[in-house]
């Protein structure tokens, strides 16, 4: 149920380049990796947000201009195994704000899991459907 | 003079939203078929009563797995309280202030009273970025 295939962000990725992404692709947030696909920290909107206010605040886009997904990702982030039963994973997000979490294997990142994913999953198990990979 | 860009430019005029009396599992059928996270739930006057997002299709749904009961209730007993209404001449500064104070992610803007639309923190950032990046 976890995505393997999902946006990343390189950590020297400009800001800009990365809300235009996140906007064109209709998504919240990515992961944030190093140039080794390792990861490094998770970009949702709201950090995004907390930057372009200040830059609207100055009316000046030049605050962000030398700005890259690192400075703004959450270094600090919860990741969970790929081997996690479903509700185990659901209990996580019923208790946390956050949106998604890397999925990591003997520490690497080996997909992604979003709320919706979730969510999705667990229809689909009381619905009696097989949930496929 | 260049004016403030305000709410009324950027929000969403027409929206999905919920009946408190529509039957949870069709809600839930509506934000998954429409790939919503969450849409306000509105009262038969057109007025926002509350909030349904995924956690708490999220809690139905562990409810039914857990204990193989179908919910037979409604919206209005699994609905977050519906986030404070803004004007649409709120400036845009003014709601990304609100969006970073709060947990919420999308407002219904209100004008005398009336449902008028619904901005999203994914509007608002995309708003801001085109009035940085290309308004001269």
């Amino acid at each position: 149920m976890m995505q393997k295939t999902f946006l990343k962000f390189e950590s020297d990725t400009p800001l800009k380049e990365a809300v235009t992404i996140l906007g064109r692709k209709r998504l919240f947030g990515a992961c944030v990796v190093d140039r080794e696909g390792a990861i490094l920290g998770v970009l949702s909107e709201k950090e995004c947000l907390k930057l372009y206010y200040e830059a609207f605040k100055e009316k000046n886009a030049e605050y962000l201009e030398n700005k890259t997904v690192s400075d703004i990702m959450r270094a600090e982030f919860k990741t969970v195994p790929s081997t996690m039963n479903l509700f185990d994973v659901a209990q996580i997000f019923l208790n946390n704000e956050f949106r998604r979490m890397p999925v990591l294997d003997s520490g690497k990142l080996v997909g992604q899991i979003t709320r919706r994913d979730i969510v999705w999953a667990i229809q689909k198990y009381v619905r009696g459907e097989t949930i496929q990979d | 003079m260049s004016q403030e860009p305000v709410v009324a430019d950027y929000m969403d005029k027409e929206f999905v939203t919920l009946s408190p009396e529509l039957s949870i599992n069709k809600a839930m059928g509506v934000l998954m078929k429409k790939k919503l996270i969450a849409a306000l739930v509105v009262d038969e006057k057109g007025l926002p009563v509350g909030l349904l997002a995924e956690n708490d299709c999220l809690k139905v749904l562990l409810n039914q797995a857990y204990y193989n009961q179908e919910p037979e209730d409604t919206v209005k007993n699994y609905m977050q309280k519906a986030p404070e209404a803004i004007p649409s001449t709120t400036t845009l500064l003014e709601v990304a202030n609100i969006f970073l104070k709060n947990r919420f992610r999308r407002l219904p803007v209100m004008d005398s009273g009336k449902l008028v639309g619904q901005i999203t923190r994914r509007d608002l950032l995309r708003a801001m970025h085109r009035q940085l990046f290309f308004k001269k």
